[in-house]
């Protein structure tokens, strides 16, 4: 799950455009959104493409989503529980 | 006859070193190939990677030009912001464009299609100085830049506004090159080239060196209809063919156009001095903007870059400047500029 959790933020890195960054930098249960890492509504839709170009994952709830995008930890687990590729 | 546009403050990222220093008198910086690429400043000095984030490598450029135009002038709010461009952020009008292709019109990423947009560069120039005043961007080819610059002379010219932030911004990519190459563009000796350029213009003199005191424009015109043109603005301005100090032409290698310029050339005496421009910045869209920048430069410096001389004139003292432009002999652009100092 480390290693996933690690992956993961590479690919958060890449398709958000945090060029510098590094995964290290980001707590895996800190807030994704707003206060932590700081993230907006338009990386929000950034990682709704993500999720389902990568993982085959569709979200069309946008509740749905707001747990699911809480933490990397949640995000990692969802994706686990749920990939399609 | 326009109301002028008193220029306080230029900046422009170009091929040369034209952004740290503000000045074209350093070491000429070579070409690569058939494109001139505009170098890039350190954006770490501006802004966070939370904020660059959201930027294109035109968007980058083009705020960071106007931070540093406006620092010069000492404003932090203009305005207006207005500005010009032909083509706006390629890279990510392409991005967004492949994606669409790539998967089939499905879930696309917002943030290229967000920054391909033209005026995206005016929205960020608007959020980072908290500007929520008159605000547009210009699409029309070799017109672009001119038709920013002819909207904040009407806004100054009815009051509205007493100032104004104005631009032009431009970038090429490997495959618009191509479709370029594949258009003719390059063939005849013309090189490619994008840069990114601010001015912030005043309604009136303040402290300023150098005036766009008129700006006529002509789609694909007769030589007689530039002819005349030519005579009637400058016997609106109460000047004839020998008060021009210095004449900036947008000669850009390309032999077919080159008759146009000469139309004006022929005009003037040998104690004009004869400038061009895109010999180092390669020609695009909104080109214009370098030779203006350049003027600005020049005005504010009291002397002429040896660089740009393609025949040295023996004037002292430059007052009359007279800009004549074309874009592939459709668009036709003439400033009419007045050093102030």
């Amino acid at each position: 799950m480390e290693d996933f959790k690690r992956i993961l933020k590479l690919q958060i890195i890449e398709a958000l455009n945090l060029q510098g960054m590094q995964p290290e930098e980001i707590d895996d249960n800190g807030p994704l959104f707003g206060e932590g890492l700081g993230l907006d509504s338009i990386d929000s839709l950034e990682m709704i493409v993500l999720m389902e170009r990568n993982y085959g994952i569709k979200i069309e709830d946008p509740r749905e989503g707001r747990k699911i995008f809480e933490s990397i930890t949640t995000m990692a687990a969802y994706i686990q529980a749920n990939r399609k590729k | 006859m326009i109301s002028p546009l008193y220029i306080r403050s230029a900046r422009a990222i170009s091929a040369q070193e034209s952004f740290a220093s503000n000045d074209l008198s350093k070491e000429i910086r070579s070409i690569t190939g058939n494109r001139f690429v505009y170098i890039e400043p350190n954006y770490q000095q501006y802004f966070t990677i939370m904020q660059l984030r959201r930027m294109s490598r035109l968007t980058r450029i083009g705020l960071v030009t106007a931070i540093e135009c406006l620092k010069d002038a000492g404003i932090s709010q203009p305005e207006a912001i207005l500005t010009g461009t032909g083509k706006g952020s390629l890279h990510d009008t392409e991005k967004f464009m492949h994606a669409i292709r790539e998967f089939q019109e499905g879930t696309l990423n917002p943030s290229p299609f967000i920054q391909s947009t033209y005026n995206s560069l005016n929205g960020l120039i608007g959020l980072h100085h908290q500007v929520n005043s008159y605000n547009t961007t210009y699409v029309h080819s070799g017109f672009s830049l001119e038709h920013a610059m002819l909207d904040a002379a009407l806004l100054f010219g009815d009051n509205t506004i007493g100032n104004a932030l104005i631009g032009a911004f431009e970038e090429m990519t490997d495959e618009h090159y191509i479709i370029k190459e594949k258009l003719g563009f390059w063939k005849n000796g013309a090189v490619s080239g994008e840069g990114c350029f601010f001015f912030y213009a005043e309604k009136d003199k303040n402290g300023s060196a150098l005036a766009i005191e008129d700006i006529k424009l002509w789609f694909e015109p007769e030589e007689n209809q530039i002819r005349q043109g030519l005579e009637e603005l400058l016997s609106s301005h109460q000047i004839d063919w020998n008060d021009i100090d210095v004449f900036i032409s947008g000669r850009n290698n390309d032999k077919r156009y080159d008759h146009y310029y000469n139309l004006v050339a022929d005009k003037l005496p040998s104690s004009t001095h004869h400038i061009h421009f895109k010999h180092l910045s390669g020609e695009f869209d909104t080109a214009a903007g370098f030779g203006i920048w350049a003027a600005a430069r020049m005005a504010e410096m009291k002397r002429i870059f040896p660089s740009l001389l393609l025949k040295e004139g023996s004037r002292d003292n430059i007052k009359h400047i007279l800009f004549y432009n074309q874009y592939y002999g459709k668009q036709h652009v003439v400033y009419l500029m007045k050093t102030t100092a």
